[in-house]
């Protein structure tokens, strides 16, 4: 499956402008007579707003704009169907950081100040901080205007699982508690706006999705057309899913429209931390039965998500936490439930994953579960449910290349399984945990969920490209180039990308949903195939010839008879013949067989290609302190054909790694206010270089006919499976089964503690 | 305000600032090398992390005044006559980066540990690279990175 540029580690494309400094990213940027701006949050976790007073912030000397919801078009939006949330706050505030106003001021300090002026009357309202509280019959709204906390709430049975359950031989229930994480990528959220007087806007942003949503969404806001909004996407300094919905961006216009200068917004650190949506927490009860071979028969499943006080995207996560692991094996009857739950804490939402990471954590302890009782293995019981090629699973996916069952088996070699589980030990285990994933995710946008590129080929023979999807840093710059460069038949140093400028792109979604290298890599496939088609027509004209008897080779175009011309000389007479036009094409790309799940029944194939992955965790407890090292880490994947092995493998350490901070570290803390007290890198822990185990990547062999040359996309599967793989090793290793993230020293410590005080009164 | 003097990436640079200027900050919006990011603020990210006077520094961390005389090397400060440093090249080599947000802090920790101990051990440079954040790599190819840097590097000096 691989050739000469297949599964070749060229370095990144844009790596030279990363080594050297001169990345620009959107904290970089900076305009002409620039002003700085800044939000003035709520201090209350829930309080009507009585009065706003902005008169002494306006006559701070240095200040040009002040701003509130009154300077926005007044309209409610969401990324979900909930349009539950102005820009600023009108009514009530509803978390500690809900955006009240802004300022802009020629410069940081001066703007934070007028923000200390501006005089906001509060009546503090009662406030709900857990999902317990939320739920209470008589608990306090956090929307007046509804009848509940309730935000979402799905319901769906598959196959007949009132009878399934007669026929299981064994049965497990367990409840789950996931924690909050945020995607805390380095760079913080900053963009730069500048509106001039016919309101045309340019936005300079670290942003996921330059040419999709945001556009739209700047244009309800604000009022202003959407042909006005012009988005650059600068090289994003991590994403991750949070830099798919991003407040700043519309903020940052509102200031520069009413100040007619360019302003500049960055989040400080416990602002981003505080006051940006983290991973969805959940609670999660599942009760999972097998026949006595280890087939499931029956799963049913309570999810309670915490929604935070705003539905952001949450809704579409918790449908995700509850489907998507449901063809990871071949369930037929499910019944499942889920609940999303208004809080007066931070919106929670995107994150790498998607909700997946919650519901495969629960599935993939409960498996275990299973295989004990059964007398399985762990690997024994996941083979034989596994999802195989040609499955249409329980919700009418289309599962296509599918090499789950090759991951697990070689996940298994790789670790060393069989060997560690024969010469066990107390304190030391080994885990698994494995998941599907998608590659674009149709449940979020009607229309459709495709593509766009677009190649110029210039009269040196060099390509530029620009993707309406964009870079966020992942790689996706480096596999475009090499896609176009084997398909036009030029070398990939002869690809340049271009950053996305949404006046200059198609549409584009932007990147998320592991969506890239399958639909953004189909349509820069589509551009250029007809770039070489182009190329072969003018150039079999020239030799005098048929198109078909045309090749190109590395920048070289050849024909019968002896024929040999540069890519350069016919893509420049090509311009010329042509009154001076490019060679220039647009390509795209809609999945065929992809449809928008039900919105009642979820039933729908939601994308053209799944991703399957296998992990391994092996960990170290010491049983005094309940300190859990990961010692050695496994992560075997099946992304199809593997286009660049080295950033591959990136992508696989770095999500093991963030799993590994959801799994071990990483946590939100709050006072009874509900203030989060952990608003630092001090105290909201990342894994750094001394907590990270030797990870090794792998691939499955494989090829996926939907995908450009084979591939399938690999972002998101990387952290899906590493909580349950951890958890998995940790009851290898002590017996214990963790069930509540994270699995800090203190939490392994006590749940070491009550097994033995359990014992000691079970023995007593 | 106070007029400073200072020499960055070995040019001799004036300027006059408020004293409670940190030295990212003069870096940054005052002498535009923004090749050294901006993180957190607080010494936690090590995403601003330069050299002053041959030392690992968090420049956020710094006032701008305190740099008064001495001797900055950034990020931009890397490369000499078009030529990568063997830390770059190795970064290049290995995909030590993804987003790139980190890279600067990341490889000027790493040139301040060559600097004072040409052969680290893995640990050694684990520990050196262990107040610089990277949200994307997992860190595996960095450590990868710096070793084979280091090699270059010994390997030019014999």
């Amino acid at each position: 499956m691989c050739d000469e540029i297949y599964g070749h580690n060229i370095p990144m494309v844009d790596g030279y402008e990363k080594v050297t400094g001169r990345a620009i990213y959107a904290t970089d940027v900076m305009l002409p007579d620039m002003l700085y701006g800044k939000i003035l949050r709520s201090p209350y976790a829930h309080a009507r707003i009585l009065s706003i007073d902005t008169s002494a912030a306006e006559a701070l000397p240095g200040v040009v704009a002040v701003v509130t919801n009154a300077d926005t078009a007044r309209r409610k939006f969401s990324s979900s169907p909930y349009l539950d949330q102005y820009l600023f706050a009108e009514d009530e505030v509803r978390f500690i950081g809900d955006e009240v106003a802004a300022v802009a001021a020629t410069d940081l300090r001066t703007a934070e100040e007028a923000c200390a002026l501006i005089k906001v009357e509060y009546e503090p309202l009662p406030a709900v901080f857990s999902i317990e509280e939320a739920m209470q019959p008589d608990a306090p709204l956090v929307h007046t205007e509804l009848s509940s906390n309730i935000a979402h709430e799905i319901h769906y049975d598959r196959g007949d699982i009132d009878s399934a359950w007669k026929d299981c031989a064994v049965v497990v229930e367990e409840t789950f508690q996931t924690s909050s994480h945020h995607p805390a990528y380095i760079e913080p959220q900053a963009a730069v706006a500048s509106v001039d007087w016919d309101d045309n806007v340019e936005v300079f942003a670290g942003t996921q999705c330059p040419a999709g949503a945001p556009r739209e969404r700047a244009s309800e806001i604000t009022g202003i057309p959407i042909s006005k909004i012009r988005i650059h996407q600068t090289f994003v300094g991590g994403g991750f899913g949070g830099k798919v919905w991003q407040h700043i961006i519309h903020v940052a216009i509102v200031l520069s429209k009413k100040a007619r200068k360019p302003v500049k917004v960055v989040y400080e650190r416990a602002e981003d931390l505080s006051c940006t949506p983290p991973r969805v927490p959940m609670k999660l009860t599942l009760k999972m039965g097998a026949d006595k071979e280890g087939h499931i028969l029956a799963k049913e499943t309570l999810i309670e998500a915490e929604n935070g006080a705003y539905t952001i995207n949450a809704s579409v996560v918790v449908d995700t936490t509850a489907t998507r692991v449901e063809s990871l094996y071949r369930f037929k009857n499910i019944r499942d439930t889920a609940r999303l739950i208004y809080t007066n804490k931070v919106p929670t939402g995107t994150f790498r994953g998607f909700g997946n990471p919650q519901g495969t954590f629960m599935v993939e302890c409960v498996m275990d579960m299973l295989a004990e009782k059964l007398g399985m293995d762990p690997t024994q019981i996941r083979l034989i449910n596994a999802s195989q090629p040609g499955d249409v699973t329980a919700h009418e996916w289309k599962i296509g290349s599918c090499e789950l069952s090759q991951c697990i088996h070689k996940a298994a070699a790789l670790s060393g399984w069989e060997e560690k589980k024969r010469n066990k030990r107390y304190g030391h285990g080994i885990g698994m945990g494995c998941c599907i994933h998608v590659n674009g995710n149709r449940s979020v946008f009607p229309a459709f969920d495709g593509s766009t590129a677009t190649i110029r080929m210039n009269e040196n023979g060099k390509a530029e490209l620009m993707c309406a999807d964009g870079d966020i840093g992942q790689g996706a710059s480096t596999v475009f180039a090499m896609i176009a460069a084997k398909t036009i038949g030029i070398p990939a140093r002869d690809v340049r990308i271009l950053r996305v400028d949404s006046a200059q792109s198609g549409f584009g979604f932007g990147a998320f949903a592991s969506r890239i290298t399958l639909n953004a890599g189909n349509a820069v496939l589509d551009a250029a195939q007809k770039v070489h088609m182009c190329l072969c027509e003018t150039a079999a004209k020239r030799a005098g010839c048929e198109v078909e008897a045309v090749r190109i080779e590395n920048g070289l175009i050849y024909a019968p008879g002896g024929y040999e011309e540069s890519v350069a000389e016919v893509s420049k007479q090509y311009m010329y013949s042509r009154g001076g036009i490019y060679l220039k094409q647009e390509g795209s790309f809609m999945p065929s067989g992809v449809r928008m799940a039900d919105k009642k029944t979820k039933l729908g194939n939601i994308s053209a290609a799944y991703s399957f992955a296998s992990h391994v965790a092996e960990v170290d407890i010491d049983l005094e302190t309940g300190k859990l090292s990961v010692v050695n880490y496994v992560g075997v994947h099946d992304t199809g054909n593997v286009i660049n092995p080295m950033l591959a493998e990136g992508q696989i350490e770095g999500g093991v790694v963030q799993g590994l901070g959801y799994a071990i570290y990483e946590d939100y803390y709050f006072d009874k206010d509900g203030r989060m007290l952990n608003t630092s890198f001090l105290d909201y822990k990342l894994p750094t270089t001394m907590d990270i185990p030797p990870i090794h990547s792998a691939f499955a062999q494989s090829f996926e006919q939907n995908g450009p040359y084979g591939a399938k996309g690999l972002g998101e599967p990387t952290i899906v499976p590493v909580a349950a793989a951890v958890a998995n090793a940790i009851y290898d290793a002590i017996g214990v089964r963790i069930t509540d993230m994270p699995f800090t020293p203190e939490h392994v410590w006590r749940v070491i503690k009550e097994e033995a005080a359990k014992k000691e009164a079970h023995n007593g | 305000m106070k007029k400073i003097g200072l020499y960055v990436n070995e040019q001799y640079r004036e300027a006059e600032i408020e004293e409670s200027l940190r030295l990212v900050d003069l870096l940054r919006d005052e002498l535009h090398l923004t090749g050294t990011k901006l993180g957190c603020g607080e010494g936690e990210c090590g995403a601003c992390t330069v050299l002053l006077d041959g030392k690992a520094v968090s420049s956020c961390l710094i006032l701008a005044c305190h740099a008064d005389g001495g001797h900055v090397m950034t990020v931009e400060g890397l490369e000499k006559d078009g030529k990568l440093h063997p830390l770059q090249e190795a970064f290049l080599e290995f995909g030590a980066f993804q987003c790139g947000f980190c890279t600067p802090g990341m490889l000027m920790s790493a040139y301040a540990l060559l600097l004072h101990n040409p052969d680290p051990s893995d640990e050694e440079i684990k520990l050196a690279l262990s107040g610089n954040l990277c949200r994307c790599t997992g860190y595996q190819k960095i450590i990868d990175a710096v070793r084979k840097a280091a090699a270059m590097m010994r390997a030019e000096q014999a």
